[in-house]
């Protein structure tokens, strides 16, 4: 009982860790057909960011609520100097965003040297959920993805900007006829993809390592989420962090992790072999 | 009132308009005719700024665009129907009108006109209704409703009968000439469908190889040799 538990609050964790790195990736390589493998450094800088409040005596709060606006700044920098300008042309933009991802990784090693950095959790201790004990920290983190990821739900379906965004992901011509500027949306689009990755990074920084590479593993993660899920859709997303999140969860237990990680790289294959599309793949559209 | 001079454009290094002139008031219907491929949808494109013009001049109320990208083009006052209406399918009806209303939100422009709902009644009674799952023909009253919450000046349509139900071909026809007087449009009208085109427009161009080669009254083209001869059916 208790261990069927904390295993399934342990896949809650990365379920929501997955879920907000996918969300940025859903919105440009599952949107906007912008494949960014410079992604998981937004991750990356939001934990750095958190690390780099703590170290100069800021509470942990504040370097999440800086996280995401770090990241989104990053993304609105890359979109404007490279990602605009290679919308048409799909591996330019790989190559670009992959030699962007690797300087920006250096770039961090250079600033706050080698070797992993410290980020404190803003409580210690655990909660006594009955079925069983549990970090209290985690169980944080769980809610303020749920939250988050609400937010979203609403900002897409119930605003104007939401609704901008939903007329230009379906037809780009059509919504510049309609008046709107499809630039400045994807640039938003984009730009906000990478503050909930920012997000996703604040949050993680207290139980990951925190280190300059660290953004490759969400990297590819992320991408079997959205893949597996099928682009296009809040409940894809949904469907394929609890696939991937769930499966590496389970596996983690049983076997050393990277058998894990390639078990899963297998089972979305297999996945995308019998269903193209995702697994809620056509539902956006 | 549009103003058009010696457009010439096209995809990319191939041109397919060769300096069009053309002049539409306010009120008033233009019908386009034309062989399949003389260039007409490349003409709507150009005007709406969906594709570029290598030269020329597009000027609306004495106000050029020629240089304005299609968003700033459609908040002017361009409003383009394209050939196969550019619905968005995913969105409910309501929402289609309301993106339309985007282009004329810097004119101050709020929510959906009230009339829109007059000149289509189906779009008040489908406003919840995923817009992929209308018929034809209210997709195509959605596309003229929706470019009209954008109250434009100009209106740009492209084959508006292509694919639709006799009955609500006969009542676009009716509608068009209607919206124009009413609203004070300026209407340019591709059709290929010759007696609703005739019945809607006021004058008639026939565009051929990218350039206009003829203009004449509705009633002109009425007779059939005549009419045979331009088109060189
Ligand atoms: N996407 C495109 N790329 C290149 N050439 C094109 C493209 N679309 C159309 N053309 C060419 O431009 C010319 C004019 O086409 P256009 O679509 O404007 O004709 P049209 O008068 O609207 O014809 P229709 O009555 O069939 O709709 C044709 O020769 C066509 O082959
Ligand atoms: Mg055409």
């Amino acid at each position: 009982m208790e261990f069927a538990a904390v295993t399934t609050l342990n896949a809650l964790t990365l379920i929501s860790i997955l879920l907000l790195v996918g969300l940025g990736l859903a919105i440009s390589f599952g949107l906007m057909n912008v494949t960014n493998l410079a992604h998981g450094e937004f991750v990356t800088i939001g934990a750095f960011t958190v690390y780099f409040v703590q170290s100069l005596g800021g509470s942990f709060w504040f370097g999440l609520l800086a996280a995401p606006v770090v990241g989104g700044l990053v993304g609105m920098v890359l979109e404007y100097a490279v990602i605009r300008h290679l919308y048409s042309r799909p591996m330019s933009t790989i190559l670009a965003t992959w030699g962007i991802s690797l300087v920006l990784q250096q770039s961090l090693e250079l600033a706050f040297g080698l070797g992993a950095k410290p980020v404190s959790p803003p409580v210690e201790g655990t909660v006594d959920l009955i079925v069983a004990v549990y970090p209290a920290y985690r169980l944080i983190l769980i809610g303020i993805a749920a939250a988050t990821l609400t937010a979203v739900i609403l900002l897409v379906n119930r605003t104007s900007f939401g609704l901008d965004i939903r007329t230009v992901i379906q037809n780009r011509e059509m919504a510049e006829g309609v008046g709107i500027n499809t630039r400045r949306s994807y640039a938003i689009a984009f730009a906000f993809g990478a503050a909930i990755a920012g997000l996703a990074g604040g949050l993680v920084a207290p139980l990951a390592i925190v280190l300059p590479q660290m953004g490759v593993n969400y990297l590819a993660n992320a991408f079997f989420v959205v893949i597996v899920g099928g682009a296009g859709s809040i409940a894809g997303l949904l469907a394929g962090s609890v696939f991937v999140g769930g499966l590496t969860s389970i596996l983690n237990y049983q076997i050393s992790p990277s058998l894990a990680q390639a078990l899963v790289l297998l089972a979305a294959i297999i996945v995308v072999r019998l269903r193209p599309n995702g697994l809620l793949g056509g539902a956006f559209r | 009132m549009l103003m058009i001079r010696g457009l010439s454009g096209g995809y990319g290094a191939l041109p397919v308009l060769n300096g069009i002139d053309l002049r539409v008031e306010a009120g008033e219907v233009v019908g386009l005719l034309g062989r399949n491929g003389a260039g007409k949808t490349t003409m709507l494109r150009v005007i709406a700024g969906w594709l570029r013009a290598t030269s020329g001049s597009i000027t609306l109320d004495g106000q050029e665009l020629i240089r304005l990208p299609a968003f700033r083009r459609a908040r002017a006052g361009i409003a383009h129907v394209p050939q196969g209406r550019g619905i968005f399918n995913a969105l409910t009806v309501r929402e289609n009108l309301e993106v339309g209303t985007r282009a004329a939100s810097l004119r101050g422009g709020q929510g959906i006109p009230e009339d829109v709902f007059h000149y289509f009644p189906i779009l008040r009674e489908r406003q919840g209704q995923i817009a992929g799952t209308l018929s034809g023909g209210q997709q195509q009253q959605l596309a003229i409703g929706r470019a009209l919450c954008g109250r434009p000046s100009v209106l740009l349509l492209d084959e508006p009968s292509e694919g639709i139900q006799p009955n609500i071909v006969q009542s676009i026809a009716d509608i068009i000439p209607r919206i124009a007087r009413e609203r004070g449009l300026a209407v340019v009208l591709v059709e290929q469908n010759l007696d609703l085109a005739l019945q809607a427009s006021d004058r008639c161009f026939v565009i051929e190889k990218g350039k206009i080669v003829h203009s004449a009254t509705p009633a002109e083209l009425a007779d059939e040799t005549i009419l045979k001869e331009l088109l060189a059916l």
